[in-house]
């Protein structure tokens, strides 16, 4: 499914609800701001609304060139709904429905997703690009905006064109910049919890990966 | 547990010295770190440094490598944390 005149379709998934994901679902708010303001087509979808077994969710896919998710992700799906004490959550999508995905570029600002879900995506479509986390993804509360900043500007790029290999060497480097920002003599480095927050944008940093690589 | 990095016991008691100063100057129970997984509060971040726990120790063995790089001590980025939040 090709861009037109560089303009593409978006599909912003979010989730909100706990409180990592009630701020991450703030970033997904400016970006589908920022999206349809630079002249993109941009659905933003709450991942309560829909879950598996929910057709909508293709129909959305279907009209996409790329599906964005913020929220919860293990190794092997991105969560819709938290589960039960003890419990898992209800997948949004998950190595068994991975063909859901198509061809269209996925970006997961989760955690983990990249090891078995990006894995499962790039045996499935091994010309696609599949942008995420292999481990934990995290942030700083007081800080949450800059790294929202990061995480936003990456996103924009990739539906923009760039290709998945260019966005996470991209996104390491900002991440790396990021943590340096909070060290001397960086811009953050006076901003309250500097030192904490400069070691989430480094783990993050560690992190960060695509498929198929 | 072995700690894995280069601060000898005596830095690491000054380090978490100064985390207790700057928790005082926290919501110590409120939400700091989002790990997406869970959501720590600066009191128990304060905690896993003291019971040199992985993710404590991770802190430590950060502080440790990065004071190296900017050239200054672990304790000076941690006291940055504590004036940042009294000048607030």
């Amino acid at each position: 499914m090709k861009t037109v005149r560089g303009k593409a379709a978006v599909l912003i998934l979010a989730s909100s609800y706990d409180t990592g994901s009630f701020y991450t679902h703030a970033w997904a708010r400016a970006l589908h701001e920022d999206l349809v303001t630079q002249g993109h087509a941009a659905l933003f979808v709450e991942t309560e609304a829909v879950c598996r077994t929910d057709s909508s969710l293709s129909d959305a896919i279907a009209a996409a060139h790329y599906v964005i998710f913020y929220g919860h992700g293990t190794k092997d799906q991105w969560t819709a709904i938290p589960g039960a004490p003890g419990a898992s959550g209800l997948p949004l999508i998950g190595v068994e429905t991975v063909d859901r995905f198509a061809d269209r570029g996925v970006y997961a600002a989760c955690c983990s997703s990249l090891a078995d879900l990006g894995a499962a995506y790039a045996r499935k479509f091994p010309q696609g690009q599949y942008v995420g986390y292999s481990g934990e993804f995290s942030f700083e509360v007081t800080n949450r905006n800059l790294f929202g900043d990061v995480v936003n500007a990456s996103i924009v790029a990739f539906v923009k064109g760039a290709p998945a290999a260019q966005v996470h060497a991209d996104l390491k480097n900002e991440w790396e910049r990021l943590r340096d920002d909070f060290l001397p003599p960086g811009r953050y480095q006076h901003n309250r919890n500097a030192v904490m927050a400069s070691q989430r944008a480094a783990d993050n940093a560690a992190r960060v990966g695509h498929k198929p690589s | 547990m072995a700690r894995d990095h280069q601060m000898n016991e005596a830095e690491v008691a000054e380090v978490v010295e100064y985390l207790h100063r700057w928790v005082a100057g926290t919501d110590n129970d409120g939400p700091f770190l989002v790990m997406m997984g869970r959501t720590m509060t600066p009191d128990e971040f304060v905690s896993e440094v003291e019971n040199g726990t992985p993710f404590g120790d991770s802190f430590l063995r950060f502080i440790d490598e990065q004071a190296r790089r900017c050239h200054t001590r672990p304790l000076h980025l941690v006291y940055q944390a504590i004036v940042a939040d009294r000048v607030r």
